[in-house]
């Protein structure tokens, strides 16, 4: 094969092609800064570089600024023990081959697995020390030409089997340390790409860089899936057309007993895989809805009657089966679900239907449905668009809790005022210092909260746990509920002492607490707590402006705050007595 | 694959371009290593990867540092064009 093959054939999410990657980005960097940025370091012992013109690529597409630093060659421990190098990033990639991890007397041998997994495991634990950022490792690639052959990869002690048990190991030790740790698998990179277009042996001996351009693009979208999860860019919602999305043909015409939907038998088989998957994403949180051109009554059958049918109502937080326009329906279900329209993928099989929805929707997330049927089941896997970096029990109760959210949406129509119907949903808050067992909650929140959230900072769970270890933060939860059921851990107050003054660093809210006034209460508790715990003398809070977060512009002056310095940074402060602080008086708090 | 000698020169004028983030206009001919101030050994391996990759050829491993003008860079992908 030549090389220029080694190119073609690239999976349809991943760019191969190093020159277009770096004038995209050069085009995208001339267009000027991004509101967005990560910061990543990359501690490698081997020549990593070239993984970075793909790095800035993925991230650039979705409109995030990406720096790149690198340590120096195998200079990992030394770095490490000399400082702080590691403090100003996002994340952190400890980028490791094995040859390098093999001491000089042990190199013909290949080195005892348990002694080269305790440098390994040593080194993140190194990295993990001075850092609060995630860390993302990686395993190792058994060797491929294998000397020893099927007899080898019996015994214990042949190369293959010694990589292998390496890799086990460190796949227990980012066990151990998750979610501070991620593990990225070469093993699968190469798989994907394909030998050819991962491995440069030559490139290994001349220049210590063993990955071409192929490889290291998977590896850079990988790391791209993290940092989209960590900025909170991963998508929330799945909203799907029905004939010839959900199933094959068209229910109006060929009826429920006509439908391509099968577990066995292609193409039908295809439609029933993709179902599986939405299936699962409905069960780890995802927000699934329906829009589309039909007679609702065909659908419902279909999802209630037919026998391979996995997708059922209980799944949907939402549907809007008619004959209008679908750019005008997903507007309406995406008000109704209080998102973004830039946390929405859509699934339709119409390319036509995919242009005018981009047109009229250019936040949204559009995909259709592949020609070759057999790739459709893969379609939600491919780009990893819904990735989080770990699956709460809150993502798992999410779809249940808008269900709730429906029925509160019917009963609110009953009622004259919004008082009157917010007195008869028998509100509970309980605010309550954060505890350890908060800490990924409260970090995920931090993370994907874009609209009510008045600074948008980003917290780690290490940054968390350090915000609850110091005397001077002060860290609040807010966990809802009303008599349709549990609303959840859906506020996080955090607050900071600075000599006499207490300043606001974060506050934020989930979409679906709001509209209950639970945010008022939540700022009125925990300011009252920390007065008593701190004394000060005065209140200092921020509105940090976003794409997003302009519904919550004029909060702050709602309970005295004066504006100090306007831009896109609001600074505000307010001396301890001139604060307004209400209670509501139909939300019942439960304190501690 | 056969490609006509004359199309070489544009299309790798192009390729340093891109890689090298520069215009083409200022790529001339005595262009190398020594009149290019942003070619270091991370943007020379890219280079040369990427000269591979788009006209499907592999250069020895003994060449490959040697390769740091337009002339030598020129000549080397003739050599290894089928004719």
């Amino acid at each position: 094969m030549t090389v220029a093959q080694r190119t073609m054939g690239a999976p349809s999410h991943l760019l191969f092609d190093v020159v277009e990657a770096l004038r995209q980005v050069r085009a995208r960097e001339a267009a000027g800064p991004c509101t967005k940025s990560i910061r990543i370091k990359v501690l490698r012992n081997y020549s990593a570089e070239f993984v970075e013109p793909f790095l800035k690529y993925y991230f650039g597409r979705i409109g995030v600024g990406c720096t790149v630093a690198f340590g120096g060659y195998d200079t990992i421990h030394q770095e490490l023990l000399a400082g702080d190098g590691l403090r100003d990033h996002d994340l952190v990639l400890l980028s490791l081959v094995l040859e390098p991890l093999q001491a000089a007397d042990e190199a013909a041998a290949g080195g005892a697995a348990g002694d080269i997994l305790a440098r390994v495991t040593g080194m993140i634990d190194l990295v993990l020390e001075r850092t609060a950022a995630p860390v993302v490792l990686n395993t190792f690639i058994r060797p491929i030409l294998d000397a020893e052959g099927a007899a080898g990869a019996v015994r214990a002690e042949s190369a293959s089997s010694r990589v292998a048990e390496i890799n086990q190991g460190l796949r227990a030790h980012a066990r151990e340390k998750a979610p501070r740790c991620l593990l990225i698998d070469f093993e699968r990179l190469l798989m994907l790409v394909g030998l050819e277009a991962a491995i440069d042996r030559r490139m290994g001996y001349v220049a210590g860089a063993p990955f071409r351009h192929g490889f290291l693009s998977a590896y850079a979208y990988e790391v791209f899936r993290i940092g989209r999860a960590l900025a909170g860019a991963a998508k929330k919602c799945l909203i799907l057309d029905c004939d010839n999305t959900l199933w094959g043909g068209v229910v109006g015409e060929v009826g429920l007993e006509g439908i391509d939907l099968d577990r066995n038998q292609y193409p039908g088989k295809a439609f029933y895989d993709f179902q599986k998957a939405i299936v699962r994403l409905a069960g780890e949180g995802v927000m699934v809805a329906l829009c589309s051109k039909n007679n609702l009554d065909d659908v419902m059958e279909v999802l209630d009657r037919h026998p391979h049918c996995l997708l059922k109502r209980r799944h949907l937080v939402g549907y809007r089966i008619d004959w209008q326009d679908k750019e005008r329906n997903i507007e309406a279900l995406v008000e109704e679900l209080n998102i973004g329209m830039d946390a929405v993928l859509f699934v339709d099989d119409s390319p036509v239907e995919r242009e005018r929805i981009q047109a009229f929707l250019p936040d949204i997330t559009v995909r259709t449905v592949p020609k070759q049927l057999y790739d459709l089941p893969l379609l939600l896997a491919r780009e990893g668009l819904f990735d989080k970096l770990a699956v709460t029990g809150e993502d798992e109760k999410r779809a249940r809790l808008y269900q709730a959210e429906a029925q509160r949406r019917e009963v609110a129509a009953a009622f004259a005022s919004v008082d009157e119907f917010l007195g008869s949903l028998e509100l509970k808050a309980r605010i309550e210092p954060a505890n350890a067992s908060r800490v990924p909650r409260v970090s995920q929140l931090t993370q994907k909260t874009n609209q009510f959230n008045l600074t948008t900072r980003r917290y780690s769970e290490g940054e968390v746990a350090a915000m609850l270890a110091s005397a001077d933060y002060a860290v609040f939860t807010l966990t809802a509920g009303d008599k349709f059921g549990d609303i959840g851990l859906t506020g996080v107050f955090i607050a900071r002492r600075n000599q006499d003054e207490a300043v606001v660093d974060t506050l934020l809210m989930s979409c679906r607490a709001l509209g209950r006034k639970l945010e008022r209460q939540f700022v009125v508790t925990c300011i009252e707590a920390l007065d008593r715990r701190w004394q000060p003398q005065r209140w200092r809070a921020e509105y940090v402006k976003t794409r997003k977060n302009g519904q919550v512009a004029a909060f702050w002056p709602t309970f005295g705050f004066i504006a100090e310095a306007d831009g896109e940074t609001t600074q505000y402060v307010a001396e301890r007595n001139a604060l307004r602080l209400e209670q509501v008086p139909y939300i019942q708090v439960e304190a501690r | 694959m056969i490609i006509d000698k004359s199309a070489i020169k544009p299309k790798l004028v192009h390729i340093i371009a891109g890689t090298f983030g520069i215009a083409p206009e200022t790529i001339t001919e005595d262009f190398s290593d020594q009149t290019c101030e942003v070619w270091d050994s991370v943007r020379h391996l890219t280079l040369v990867l990427a000269i591979e990759e788009e006209f499907g050829i592999t250069f020895d491993e003994d060449e490959i540092w040697n390769l740091a003008s337009l002339a030598a860079l020129t000549e080397a992908i003739e050599g290894r064009l089928p004719t």
